[in-house]
């Protein structure tokens, strides 16, 4: 048995040990080393590595080898119709709340399912996934989806006002892209709770980001030829409600004075 | 050129009439910049994923209430109907997890993963709802401290220091377009044209430990590796953020990278490990599950 071993072992070094005392220390650092790296081989199986070891044969024996014909194609490329932004709440996966399966939606998350407007320099990461689903991928449908108790809108509410100093490194940085949100809805509903003005600071944190999708040339070009929409939706788990708008993108007829 | 763009689907008009007294009326080029109103015709409005418009006879017969309506695409049924699955298949089943869920979330992990639509980690890893912090943007790459913020660091840090997950897993797939663009991308030097590949520069300490080790395999197989030197290069990456890289020396946090693989529905799985003699980490113990 293993421990039969292990005992031999210990004995042998006890036996060393007796006889070449000053090998003590030498022996402890080892013995230390050894146990930590025990320690790290065995949580190595902790519960979440366990959890996605099963969820994983799950996906493979339930859905992958039974749609076989759709994986394959898939393997070769993707074409979704949907570009989703939705927040990285654990809460939230659209492939959930909407019933997304492979295939169908490119899905950007981030902190509060900010979109920032189009910039050359900042913000790339979500310049880049808007660019390479609108140009290369051709999404018919670009949906930009809140929720309700999000933490990054309550840290957007937070901030005491523009000029404050950051007390995060980069959170704070980053919800303030929906700081025209907070603004608004702090001026307009200044009499309902806080967690009211959070609800409604969701929705309006939304309609910044739609706005600022459109600051993006190749997707106001797409929209305007008509080839892409744009939609806020709002996922209330607290309810269990959904709602869905969409944006309103108007020029109106040119008069000609002449 | 005039046009009213409704965002309705029922709004929707040509770029060549206009609203105008609860009709349409077709807008007549006449000159340059000169146009007039021609007769007015009732149209059919079609939704945007045909983006066409269908010219139906004249205005008394398209009023006509009894006129039968042809299906068409309608984009708010398929999103209620997606929801409404959901909300009758997970929601309501297991009402009391998700009424714990909505009042806190304590997710133990947190997953970068690509954007790609082929790969949601909810989807190929089985996650519920609440148990996972998602991070998804394009080639799952996360960029070293120095490089200043980025949404994915904003994320990170709200997961690592707020929620406080135990893990960490970045996972990367086969047959990334965004690592495709990295290893195509061919100038380095001058500006980069689009923003995709301002973003997938990130990797570009990949894609050159790639092209020297393995400049000798087909494109393809080159993306495949660079894919993978990707995910050890995020992997290390999140090690700059010291609240990170204390929090794993204290055991606290785990960091794990994972491949996977689209074409035969495998996962390589890497473990960050920390080297306790010279404060140092390495990438170890490679698995593979299939």
């Amino acid at each position: 048995m293993a421990t039969e071993s292990y005992e031999a072992a210990i004995k042998g070094l006890n036996d060393l040990l007796s006889t070449k005392a000053d090998l003590g220390n030498v022996a402890a650092a080892k013995i230390k080393a050894l146990t930590a790296e025990l320690k790290e081989l065995d949580s190595d199986n902790s519960d979440a590595i366990q959890r996605i070891k099963t969820g994983f044969t799950q996906f493979k024996t339930e859905k992958y080898l039974k749609n076989s014909a759709l994986f394959n194609d898939l393997a070769k490329g993707q074409s979704p119709k949907f570009l989703v932004f939705a927040c990285s709440d654990s809460r939230v996966c659209p492939s959930h709340i909407l019933n997304f399966g492979p295939g169908e939606a490119f899905v950007v998350r981030n902190i509060a399912n900010m979109v920032p407007p189009f910039d050359q320099k900042r913000h790339s990461g979500v310049g880049a996934a808007v660019e390479y689903a609108v140009v290369h991928l051709k999404v018919e449908n670009i949906l930009v989806i809140g929720h309700s108790c999000c933490g990054g809108i309550k840290g957007l509410m937070n901030i005491e006002d523009d000029a404050a100093p950051t007390q995060s490194d980069f959170i704070e940085n980053w919800v303030k892209i929906g700081a025209s949100a907070r603004n608004k809805i702090k001026e307009e509903h200044k009499d309902l709770s806080y967690d009211d003005q959070c609800n409604k600071c969701e929705k309006e944190a939304v309609n910044v980001s739609l706005g600022n999708l459109l600051s993006y040339p190749f997707v106001r070009a797409a929209v305007v030829k008509n080839t892409l929409a744009i939609r806020g939706g709002h996922y209330n788990f607290v309810k269990g409600t959904f709602d869905l708008w969409e944006l309103d993108f108007k020029t109106t007829p040119a008069f000609a004075f002449s | 050129m005039a046009f009213t763009l409704g965002g309705r689907v029922r709004r929707l008009v040509s770029a060549t009439s206009i609203h105008q007294n609860g009709c349409l009326h077709k807008l007549q080029q006449i000159g340059s910049d000169r146009f007039q109103l021609g007769e007015a015709k009732a149209i059919r409005l079609l939704p945007r994923r045909t983006n066409m418009v269908q010219e139906l006879g004249i205005r008394e017969e398209f009023m006509d209430p009894n006129r039968e309506t042809e299906t068409s695409y309608d984009f708010l049924d398929e999103m209620r109907h997606r929801f409404l699955k959901f909300k009758r298949q997970k929601y309501l089943p297991e009402i009391e997890k998700f009424q714990a869920l909505a009042i806190a979330q304590s997710p133990k992990v947190m997953v970068i993963g690509c954007a790609d639509s082929r790969v949601c980690p909810s989807y190929v890893l089985g996650f519920q709802p609440g148990e996972a912090f998602t991070i998804r943007n394009v080639a799952n790459l996360v960029t070293p401290v120095q490089n200043g913020p980025t949404e994915t660091n904003s994320a990170l840090e709200f997961a690592v220091t707020t929620l406080q997950v135990e893990n960490i897993i970045v996972m990367g797939h086969s047959n990334c377009g965004g690592i495709a663009a990295l290893m195509s991308h061919q100038n380095h030097q001058g500006q980069h044209s689009s923003l995709v590949e301002r973003w997938v520069m990130n990797g570009k300490a990949a894609k050159l430990r790639t092209q020297l080790a393995s400049s000798h395999l087909s494109f393809d197989e080159q993306c495949r590796n660079c894919e993978k030197e990707s995910i050890k290069d995020s992997v290390m990456n999140l090690i700059t953020y010291s609240w990170i890289r204390d929090r794993v020396k204290r055991g606290e946090v785990k960091i794990h990278g994972c491949y996977y693989n689209l074409s035969d529905c495998s996962l390589e799985k890497w473990r960050l490990s920390s080297d306790k003699t010279n404060y140092g980490f390495y990438i170890s113990d490679r698995e593979i599950w299939s």
